[in-house]
């Protein structure tokens, strides 16, 4: 495949933020996302803005694609997921940026956000997801609360997140983090399971990954009368099952910089093929994510020609991902999941 | 835009950095102005903690260790002996069985079943839980289990799970499967029971419904239009293992058991025993309630009854063999074990038609009393049975028969077998899962 030589402008950061129905309520919010990012470019960090519009309405559409925040090489990417964590992750797999931030349609954060959670990524041993220090709800209720660093309060068990979720969906961390450990779609009205961060957040502690809070830094939590958090709450919706739950004894003592349970999960031949599956769902999804971004209209186009090196080399990585997976595999189980087939 | 002069706090949980920060955010939504008022809403809260469940939850899972259950059952607790038959089933299928009590009461038969099923005491180990939080702890074991079957006996826990997260269990691919036997009555003479409680709203989440009984199986699909295909009756086996002996003695004796308690008819008894005074009673049992014990001392007033309390096994009583029959009142069953066990001991029932009562007791097969709430009708068919001992005798042997061919555990198997899904592959079915979203 072969692209023009246009020179790449790949950013540090990817900020992805969705929106559905968000209204007039985007603008402000991407008014936000503009003061966390300007923060971030005074120090030397660049940002991309990738907004996921996921069967927006059309106030909505009209707000975040007429923003005027959004640079030439933002980008806007429009899905038909009707689901957060999928929206989340198609905007994963079209950043450019070698780290993700999350953020939601309607929120605020403190415009240090970034520049802090990039220092704690950078600072800390092992895998970790950032979160902020504090959440400050504002709207129908006025709390605020701090969130769990699992490195700095090893008092605090992981047994509480049966019953609560210790963090948020807002988080930042390395975007392999996030390729490889996609939100799993809620679905919530159909299958009565909801909260896809708390379910996100359980399902990387069961890797390894622990999750840290950087300091002086806060989540302005919108509450709403009505929203889709609201709407959970009371239907009595429940989380996923999660890995997490599959080994409590290993709950106790988070040790830092080292893989927790990860290492200890015995892996079968059906989870072994899962996860190949998974691998196998990833490059279709991050093939079809490439050629979509493709077929955009012209400008998005240029936009992604931009970005050729960073294409190539996600295209590279593909291919010796592929052929590591089926030198590492027998002739039976590539044939089962679908990678060779018998002519 | 500028921002009006500092205004000093003296009311502040927030840090200082987030007030500066609501301060700039103002710029863009007006309401974040950190005023006074504003300001001073704010309290703080810290990380909560709930371990309790998780710790309950995972005591629950150190007990289950590593075994990997093929079948479920969600029982409340106490004495039930349904349980056992299914289980039983269970294991001569070859699958692996995890029973798992939900309420805070002593399982007195997990001494009789096999040790390669695993028993685990929910309720009591969550005894200090809300009915809520007990919730979380059992689904949440239901949800990370592979196990697809999930099958509930009387647990209200169990029935409150599907009620309220049916369509998350249905998009994990479990298949739940409810026991109901009947309808009972409440303190107010009103009916009461699980099917009247749940399974209007769980039956789009149920694969199918078993009943001990052909009439409550009737009487389901008659109150609430269930579909045929998904209701089965699969009647007990009896526990009797010995070739049932005649045992009904021409020296006329009746013996009553059971628990002493409302929907038991102690009432209907005694005037039953003041229009026979010729005709002795021994009664076994227990008062469970205030109505127990009153019936109790009523019937200690009597000359011809005795009462001999509590009893382990209807076999030993039964082979005193000084008894003529059994005299059954209750006013609302499935099919009571107390028959099966008193025809497998050796004595012909004489028993109110109620529930399932007659799928066993017929005019064929023993004495059914048709008008439940007549003393004079029981009194009636006593007499009847008293005084043709070889009558007596061919409704026993026909009550044997229908014992032996029926009632067995090889035959019980079979006819779990037959519910769709539920020891075998599952072919889904179109009313599964189909509930309507709200408007």
């Amino acid at each position: 495949m072969q692209f023009p030589m246009i020179e790449a402008k790949i950013p540090v950061i990817s900020a992805i933020a969705t929106f559905h129905g968000e209204g007039l309520l985007a603008h402000k919010t991407m008014l936000g996302l503009e003061r966390v990012r300007r923060e971030a470019e005074a120090k030397g960090i660049s940002v991309e803005l990738v907004a996921v519009l996921d069967c927006a309405d059309r106030q909505t559409k009209r707000v975040v694609m007429s923003s005027p925040i959004l640079r030439a090489n933002d980008q806007v990417l429009e899905v038909s997921n009707r689901d957060l964590g999928a929206s989340r992750n198609s905007g994963v797999c079209v950043a450019r940026g070698s780290y993700i931030g999350v953020f939601d349609g309607d929120d605020y954060y403190t415009k240090n956000w970034l520049i802090q959670a990039l220092a704690i990524v950078e600072s800390k041993q092992g895998d970790v997801i950032v979160h902020p220090e504090y959440v400050i709800n504002f709207g129908t209720f006025h709390t605020f609360t701090d969130l769990w660093d699992m490195d700095d309060r090893r008092d605090y068990s992981l047994a509480n997140c049966l019953a609560l979720h210790p963090w948020v969906s807002c988080s930042f961390g390395r975007k392999d983090l996030y390729l490889q450990h996609p939100y799993q779609r809620t679905d919530f009205i159909k299958t009565g399971f909801g909260y896809e961060d708390w379910h996100w957040n359980l399902e990387l502690v069961s890797q390894g990954i622990r999750h840290v809070t950087a300091k002086k830094t806060a989540l302005f939590y919108r509450r709403k009368s009505v929203s889709m958090l609201t709407g959970m709450e009371a239907a009595g919706v429940v989380i996923r099952p999660s890995e997490f739950f599959n080994h409590p004894v290993k709950w106790e003592k988070p040790s830092e910089g080292t893989p927790q349970l990860a290492e200890q999960v015995e892996i079968d031949d059906k989870t072994y093929i899962e996860e190949l599956l998974k691998g196998k769902a990833w490059l279709e999804s991050q093939w079809i994510a490439l050629q979509s971004a493709l077929i955009e209209k012209e400008a998005y186009l240029t936009d992604v020609l931009s970005t050729k090196d960073w294409l190539e080399s996600q295209l590279r990585d593909l291919l010796a991902r592929q052929k590591r997976l089926q030198s590492a595999l027998p002739v039976r189980i590539l044939k089962k999941i679908g990678m060779i087939t018998d002519d | 835009m500028t921002s009006p002069p500092h205004q000093s706090l003296e009311v502040n949980d927030l840090p200082e950095w987030a007030v500066e920060e609501l301060r700039e955010l103002a710029e863009i939504e007006p309401q974040l102005y950190p005023t006074r008022n504003f300001v001073s809403r704010y309290k703080y809260s810290g990380i909560p903690v709930r371990r309790n469940l998780g710790d309950l939850y995972a005591s629950c899972l150190e007990q289950l260790s590593d075994f990997a259950p093929d079948l479920i059952i969600l029982v409340p607790g106490g004495d039930d002996l349904g349980v056992l038959h299914h289980v039983q089933a269970g294991i001569s299928e070859g699958k692996r069985v995890l029973v798992i009590s939900t309420e805070n009461a002593e399982s007195p038969w997990r001494t009789r079943i096999q040790p390669t099923v695993q028993f685990l005491e929910l309720g009591r180990l969550c005894s200090q839980l809300s009915e809520n939080q007990r919730l979380s702890v059992l689904l949440r074991l239901v949800l990370q289990q592979k196990t697809l079957v999930i099958h509930i006996i009387n647990s209200r826990l169990g029935w409150e799970m599907v009620r309220r997260y049916g369509k998350s269990l249905l998009a994990v691919e479990k298949r739940v499967y409810a026991s109901v036997f009947a309808d009972g009555f409440n303190e107010s003479g009103g009916r009461s029971g699980f099917a009247i409680d749940y399974l209007v709203d769980c039956w789009p989440f149920l694969q199918a419904v078993i009943c001990d009984s052909a009439w409550y199986r009737k009487d389901l699909i008659a109150q609430y239009g269930c579909q045929q295909e998904k209701v089965f009756t699969a009647y007990f086996p009896t526990t009797v293992e010995d070739a049932p002996v005649f045992s009904s003695p021409s020296s006329p004796r009746a013996l009553w058991a059971g628990r002493f308690a409302i929907e038991k008819r102690l009432d209907l008894l005694i005037e039953i025993a003041r229009l026979s005074p010729e005709l002795p009673f021994d009664v076994y049992g227990y008062a469970v309630d205030d109505y127990g014990r009153a019936m109790e001392e009523r019937m200690l007033e009597l000359p011809n009854v005795t009462v001999h309390g509590a009893y382990d096994s209807l076999k030993y009583i039964v082979a005193k063999n000084v008894y003529s029959l059994l005299v059954y009142t209750s006013r609302s069953d499935g099919l009571p074990n107390l028959l099966l066990e008193a025809t497998a001991a050796g004595l012909p029932v004489v028993a109110s038609a109620v529930g399932g009562v007659p799928d066993f007791i017929g005019e064929e097969t023993g004495y059914p009393v048709w008008a439940v709430n007549e003393p004079h009708a029981y009194v009636k068919r006593i007499q009847e049975a008293l005084t043709d001992s070889e009558e007596r005798r061919r409704r026993w042997d026909a009550a044997v028969d229908l014992l032996q061919s029926r009632h067995k555990a090889e035959v019980f198997r079979l006819r779990v077998k037959d519910v769709p899904g539920y020891f075998t592959e599952y072919l889904s079915d179109p009313e599964v899962g189909s509930v309507s979203e709200p408007k």
